[in-house]
């Protein structure tokens, strides 16, 4: 289950995400996220490292987190 | 969770669908306002962005520089990047949140263009009815006028040309316009896919060639896509589907220019 999960993150970033996937060219954004590592990036760390419960809801956190007033930057999974 | 969905996103979109037809009259019309007036909304969303990608443009041989310096060093490269980013404030990337209620209103406004499309009949009429507001709630008898220009909103955007006997479908008029726009639009991007190219050729990083193959290709792939679900998506849809590139081509002309596209403006003016 848990690696599904993460094949599926890889999935998305690859050719589903605003950075590089299908998503770039319907609303032509080049850089979506505000934080390094990226949001997805940072989720997949974080359920690799505390399970899909844990790690998911400090993704869905993180994403929350990453609006134009957040200041971004860099923000790595502790 | 879908209930909140409908609450906050496809009921008022769907009512101010309905209350648009009422006083333009002409469903293609009140497709094309109401898109229009949902792209202005979302500006504050989408501006940061399209505005980042103008100065990674800019940036882009600076950042070439860095890429040859950390070659072997993901995580050096990225913390100077952003670095670079955070000196020449270029980070205002809209962030994640936006581009996911942008990616919410759009299906929204989909569905609810979807539902109205469908060949009239008191059926019809009656689920539209338990989505409106009272005040719009419409007649049993209400028969929607699908007409728009030569279109049949509810009937593919599709041409039928009659050769030796057969007849051949192709595309009508706003398919091709969408296709066109998007087309356009991507191009108008591209220079920042053709600096990605080369370092994606210098980075062993295969990901980072798959992402800039891809990138590359989805410039034509994409208008095609658009014109192989026109044959048989509802007129109405490629209509909103037009506006809506239309309305993304234009943001990105008003802050970055004409970017890709001015080689062949150049070409064109000889």
């Amino acid at each position: 289950m848990k690696r599904l999960i993460l094949r599926s993150i890889r999935f998305y970033q690859q050719y589903l995400s605003f950075d590089t996937g299908i998503a770039k060219f319907l609303f032509i954004t080049d850089k979506a996220c505000r934080f390094q590592p990226t949001c997805s990036e940072y989720t997949y760390q974080a359920i690799e490292k505390y399970g899909i419960l844990r790690g998911g809801w400090q993704g869905l956190k993180r994403i929350v987190r990453c609006h134009p007033w957040s200041k971004g930057g860099n923000d790595p999974v502790k | 969770m879908i209930q909140l969905w409908n609450l906050i996103l496809y009921q008022p979109l769907l009512n101010g669908l309905i209350l648009l037809y009422r006083t333009i009259g002409n469903l293609g019309l009140a497709i094309i306002v109401l898109t229009a007036i949902i792209r202005i909304i979302l500006i504050p969303l989408t501006a940061p962005s399209m505005k980042t990608a103008k100065k990674m443009q800019e940036l882009a041989p600076e950042l070439e520089k860095l890429k040859q310096r950390y070659k072997n060093d993901k995580q050096g490269l990225a913390k100077a990047q952003m670095e670079l980013y955070r000196q020449h404030g270029a980070n205002p990337a809209a962030g994640c949140l936006p581009q996911i209620i942008q990616l919410l209103v759009l299906i929204s406004l989909y569905q609810a263009f979807r539902q109205v499309l469908l060949p009239d009949g008191v059926e019809m009429i009656q689920k539209i009815n338990e989505v409106l507001y009272p005040v719009l709630r419409l007649p049993l008898e209400t028969k929607i006028n699908l007409q728009f220009l030569y279109l049949n909103l509810a009937k593919p955007d599709v041409f039928q040309l009659p050769l030796n006997g057969q007849t051949i479908p192709i595309p009508g008029i706003f398919l091709m316009a969408a296709a066109l726009t998007q087309f356009l639009s991507s191009k108008m991007m591209s220079p920042a896919v053709k600096a990605a190219e080369k370092t994606a050729a210098k980075t062993e990083e295969k990901s980072d060639d798959m992402a800039t193959m891809m990138q590359s290709q989805m410039l034509y792939l994409f208008p095609l896509m658009t014109i192989l679900i026109g044959f048989s998506f509802p007129s109405g849809l490629i209509l909103y589907w037009f506006i809506f590139s239309l309305a993304t081509m234009l943001q990105q002309y008003f802050v970055s220019g004409l970017g890709g596209l001015e080689p062949w403006l150049r070409k064109l003016r000889r």
